[in-house]
């Protein structure tokens, strides 16, 4: 029992860490409101 | 840097839009604002053809028949994705519809005439092509999804990386259904820029799955001159805001500075193009300029039937303006890009006049939609490009009718356009440039007779249809896609450029993030941008972008249409 619960850990690990890891690559939580902050009047 | 006046080069939507804004956001009264242009149309033009012949560009080639109407360019509009555009006109009211904003105007026309393209393609030999269809292959889709998958603070990477260049190992993406379909919707050509089809496919990234029918474009209820710029120009004027037309403001001064990187403007020098007297302007400390640094339809020229449009080879006024501008400080972008490059900026529109349905009923027959619907793209059955495959002759735009406030009940306009000026005619042999509006009606008919599902043939009702004509205006643009052309992100300047202490540009040819070109929505930000720089708003009060390239459910929309 502990094997699979170890496997199933290992694989959801797995997986978050390749869509992490792909989201980050494509940008995904990129913020793009700092690029306005140019913008401002000072 | 805060302003309490500003004057405005150019009366374009970016412009009128950064006048709205500071007048409504920045309680500016109307008076303390200024255009000098040549014009008050934009690029979002339409009228009668007599009204327009006196215009500027019109002057030097006089028309023989200006009967009939012109819209040099045709426009969709996109609620999700042009937000700010339909912020700015829920700000102002209809010019047509009395108790409505010029917002609930367009969505009133649009709710009730909804888009649902049935004819995106067709091709000889084939009648109506599913467009539904992408046609890729696995090639094509690894090239798009990297473009998509790249993002926004790598997009250096395409610095000066044309479409051609991007996909120089997969010429197959040329020839898929989804080229032809989104070359023709956009008008992105070969040459065009990856970088910018990298923001299009992001910001338009629903639209892949549904761009065989259109079903996220919406229309205006008349031509965008009626519905959009008149609204502008009727509420600016009732502000008490200053239009100085026929002014072409050809050189600047700008403050002497130890360092000579500080941007201030200090004078602007015009010319009057009804007296050709010159005239100075002094900008004084206290004052903005808003700088609309180019124009798609700059340098445009009209035929009409037994006249083709003449070529113009004179540089835009906006972008002449905007070159000098550029040669005195380094950091405001290279307009040689896009305005030294007409081979990868020109095109060849046309706006048909016929005095009864005749025409209009027999392209609803052929292509089984009702006027107001649709873009029909021709394909060829022969290839036409350079590498060797069909493509995309010509483009037609079937209005809903009328299409101008003041065309008759059974008159019908029809626009269309060649994405390839240079190319021959499957009908007219000779290139779509040097036709007249007749030859254009003809190459129609000869294009609309190969799709023709019968009975009969619209060849046969030629002279007819021929007699049905009021008029064809040919109008040559020699920068109509030049705001797409291959660049580099430093080539164009940011909306306030760094040192910059009271110039601003705005429009179509302006950095900024995140925007894709060529929509109103781009042009408005622009100008909404400027707006609260000098009245002293906070940018996060712009409006908010949906970032539809992070929703999802649209992406997995869009990967699973790229299988079909």
């Amino acid at each position: 029992m502990k094997k699979h619960i170890f496997r199933l850990s290992l694989t959801i690990g797995a997986v978050v860490l390749g869509v992490a890891y792909v989201a980050k690559k494509t940008g995904f939580f990129e913020d793009d409101r700092h690029l306005y902050d140019e913008f401002e009047s000072r | 840097m805060r302003k309490n006046k500003a004057i405005m080069i150019g009366a374009g939507l970016s412009n009128m839009a950064a006048a709205v804004y500071l007048i409504q956001e920045g309680k500016w009264q109307g008076n303390q604002i200024t255009f000098y242009s040549l014009d008050d149309h934009g690029a979002n033009d339409g009228a009668p053809t007599h009204d327009v012949t006196d215009d500027y560009w019109n002057k030097n080639h006089p028309l023989e028949n200006t009967k009939g109407y012109v819209a040099r360019g045709g426009r969709m509009l996109n609620y999700r994705t042009y937000v700010d555009l339909m912020d700015l006109l829920n700000r102002i009211p209809s010019a047509t519809e009395p108790e409505m904003t010029a917002a609930e105007d367009t969505r009133d026309f649009d709710a009730k005439h909804r888009t649902f393209d049935k004819a995106r393609l067709l091709q000889g030999g084939q009648g109506i092509i599913d467009g539904g269809h992408l046609g890729f292959n696995n090639q094509d889709r690894l090239l798009l999804t990297k473009l998509i998958a790249m993002p926004d603070s790598e997009e250096e990477k395409l610095d000066n990386v044309s479409i051609a260049d991007y996909f120089k190992d997969d010429p197959h993406f040329f020839g898929t259904n989804f080229w032809y379909m989104w070359e023709t919707t956009f008008a992105f050509r070969l040459q065009s820029s990856a970088q910018e089809l990298r923001r299009y496919m992001h910001q338009m990234i629903y639209e892949f799955t549904q761009i065989e029918h259109l079903v996220g474009v919406n229309r205006t209820r008349y031509n965008q001159f009626e519905s959009i710029m008149l609204p502008l120009i009727n509420y600016l004027k009732d502000q008490g805001v200053k239009i100085v037309l026929n002014r072409r403001v050809i050189d600047w001064d700008f403050k002497d500075t130890t360092m000579q990187d500080e941007i201030t403007v200090t004078g602007l020098e015009m010319i009057n193009t009804t007296t050709n007297e010159k005239e100075h302007v002094a900008v004084d400390d206290d004052t903005a300029v808003i700088f609309t640094n180019g124009s798609i339809t700059d340098s445009a020229t009209l035929g009409d039937f037994d006249h083709p449009a003449a070529e113009n080879m004179d540089y835009g006024a906006a972008s002449s303006l905007w070159k000098k501008a550029s040669e005195r400080f380094y950091n405001l972008g290279n307009p040689d890009k896009f305005f030294a490059d007409r081979d990868a900026s020109e095109w060849v529109s046309f706006t048909l006049t016929t005095k009864d349905h005749l025409l209009l009923n027999e392209i609803t027959r052929i292509t089984t939609q009702v006027p107001g619907n649709a873009l029909n793209s021709f394909l060829s059955t022969s290839p036409i490009t350079l590498l060797g495959q069909k493509d995309v002759n010509m483009s037609i735009v079937v209005h809903h009718q009328p299409h101008f406030t003041s065309q008759k009940p059974n008159e019908t306009v029809i626009w269309g356009y060649f994405l390839y000026p240079r190319r021959h005619g499957e009908f007219v042999d000779k290139p779509y440039i040097k036709m007249t509006g007749k030859e254009m009606v003809e190459e129609l008919i000869g294009q609309l007779s190969k799709v023709d599902p019968g009975p009969g043939n619209i060849r046969d009702k030629s002279k007819q249809i021929m007699a049905s004509v009021i008029n064809n205006i040919p109008v040559y643009m020699p920068y109509a896609s030049a705001l797409f052309n291959n660049r580099a992100k430093t080539d164009r300047p940011k909306v306030i450029p760094e040192h910059a202490t009271n110039l601003a540009f705005t429009g179509e040819f302006v950095e900024q993030p995140y925007q894709m070109i060529f929509t109103e929505q781009s042009a408005v930000r622009s100008g909404e941008i400027a707006a609260y720089h000098f009245a002293g708003i906070p940018m996060s009060h712009l409006v908010k972008t949906p970032r539809y390239d992070k929703d999802l459910k649209t992406l997995a929309r869009a990967a699973k249409k790229m299988f079909d």
